[in-house]
């Protein structure tokens, strides 16, 4: 992944003791996800999904970290210039996949549907789609002012396009097209998704089709805007 | 290595690679024309084979679309000369130059969509609609999206 100040790469979160998570307590890893702290109190960047993840349940954290548990341990080192805590998009996809979901600490909004509320938090705090789909500012962190608007760095070199409701973006699209998208990688057209979007869909498809509709119901909510970053060239693959 | 069919298709992608200086702008312009209203073709192949799987289109209709799909499976790799990635034709091309630094990728990835739309037109012409279905999401992932991951440019806006 590519930002602004540098190259991260994937770190290993496999329990190897070593060169993974292996001596990590479950206190260190809870905090890591919930205050963006790595194992020995560090600060870690932005970059990193961790804000993403705050929104995640005890139970959410908890259930992440026995699946890491469950992955055979790697000795390959992280690559150098990673930085010291997890979160690259393929490990986080992985991870919750298989995650039990259950109703977030991350407060419903008053005056919005249950239906609604559910989707954000299955956009927001479980599926990240703003992880790759919105822009970043110089630091790495998310432009929250142009979410979902699109970002060249959709991870792995791939744009993520705009999937707000502008007419560049997925404005054509209905709820039950994108809940469609979700379920099969199929957009309206017939054509499929590829690349890391493809990862996500394997983890929506084992969604239930209610889960799929309140993601595409909240999604088409976001309001419309133009990509801030449609002439900038996608990242090499790094 | 055998040298089967597609290694044949791979060679002859490489001799039009080799004329394409002598490719006019304007060919070349109609060549990616002309593959984008190809892809679009194959794109409404499973719109329709979806249908079926859904309920909303005949049995007929998705195996006109699957024999279709089989057929320009073949001729898929033919329309990627060199000098028609989106460096080369920015705004008018969506390829990706890695098409041609890593080709034989690119190459098999065209032949799982024919292995794949060959096994799944045994599945429309013997499997319930929710049979299709399965195979055509698996077709979709394995041998459209699989491609379009790493030689397609998606603008983000
Ligand atoms: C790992 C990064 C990543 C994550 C996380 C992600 N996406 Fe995507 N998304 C992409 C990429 C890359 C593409 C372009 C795929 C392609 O080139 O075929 C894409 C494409 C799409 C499209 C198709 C847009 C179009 O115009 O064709 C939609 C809709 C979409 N994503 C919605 C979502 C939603 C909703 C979520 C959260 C549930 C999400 N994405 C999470 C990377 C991601
Ligand atoms: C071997 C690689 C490969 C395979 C297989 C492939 N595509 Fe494509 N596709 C591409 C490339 C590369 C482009 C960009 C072409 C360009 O812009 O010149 C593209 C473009 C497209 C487009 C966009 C056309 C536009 O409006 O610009 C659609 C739609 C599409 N493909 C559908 C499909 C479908 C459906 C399948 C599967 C049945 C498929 N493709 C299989 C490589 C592939």
């Amino acid at each position: 992944m590519t930002t602004d100040f540098g190259t991260f790469y994937p770190p290993n979160i496999t329990p190897d003791k070593v060169h993974g998570i292996g001596s990590w307590t479950e206190a260190q890893f809870h905090r890591a996800l919930r205050d963006g702290k790595g194992k020995d109190g560090e600060y870690l960047y932005p970059a990193f999904s961790y804000p993403a993840f705050t929104g995640m349940t005890d139970q959410d954290i908890s259930d992440l970290w026995a699946y890491l548990k469950t992955v055979p341990p790697s000795a390959q080192p992280s690559k150098p210039h990673d930085l010291k805590f997890p979160f690259s998009f393929r490990p986080v996809l992985l991870g919750w996949q298989i995650l039990f979901l259950h109703k977030g600490p991350l407060e419903p909004v008053a005056g919005k549907s249950a239906e609604w509320n559910r989707g954000r938090y299955l956009a927001e705090a479980v599926a990240h789609c703003g992880e790759c789909h919105s822009p970043r500012n110089a630091l790495g962190g998310i432009d929250d002012k142009h979410a979902y608007a699109g970002n060249p760095d959709g991870g792995d070199g791939q744009r993520a396009p705009n999937i707000s409701s502008h007419p560049k973006g997925i404005g054509k699209m209905s709820e039950a097209d994108l809940a469609e998208l979700l379920n099969t990688g199929a957009t309206p057209e017939g054509d499929y998704v590829g690349g890391g979007m493809a990862l996500v869909v394997d983890g929506t498809a084992k969604l239930s089709a209610a889960d799929r509709k309140a993601i595409a119901v909240y999604i088409k909510s976001v309001p419309a805007q133009e990509s801030t970053q449609a002439k900038k060239p996608a990242p090499k693959k790094g | 290595m055998t040298f089967g069919k597609w290694g044949k298709v791979a060679v002859a992608a490489l001799g039009v690679a080799a004329l394409s200086s002598a490719v006019f702008a304007q060919d070349k312009e109609a060549l990616v024309k002309n593959r984008i209203d190809f892809m679009k073709g194959q794109a409404a192949d499973n719109k329709a084979i979806g249908d079926y799987a859904k309920g909303m289109a005949t049995k007929e209709a998705a195996t006109k679309a699957i024999n279709d799909l089989i057929d320009r499976s073949g001729k898929i790799v033919a329309m990627f000369p060199a000098g028609t990635s989106s460096t080369d034709m920015p705004g008018k091309s969506n390829a990706k130059a890695a098409i041609w630094t890593d080709h034989a990728k690119f190459v098999e990835i065209a032949k799982t969509l024919h292995d794949t739309a060959v096994a799944e037109a045994d599945v429309i012409k013997t499997g319930t609609p929710e049979a299709v279905g399965a195979a055509q999401a698996n077709l979709g992932k394995v041998g459209c999206g699989a491609c379009h991951g790493p030689y397609r440019e998606k603008l983000p806006g």
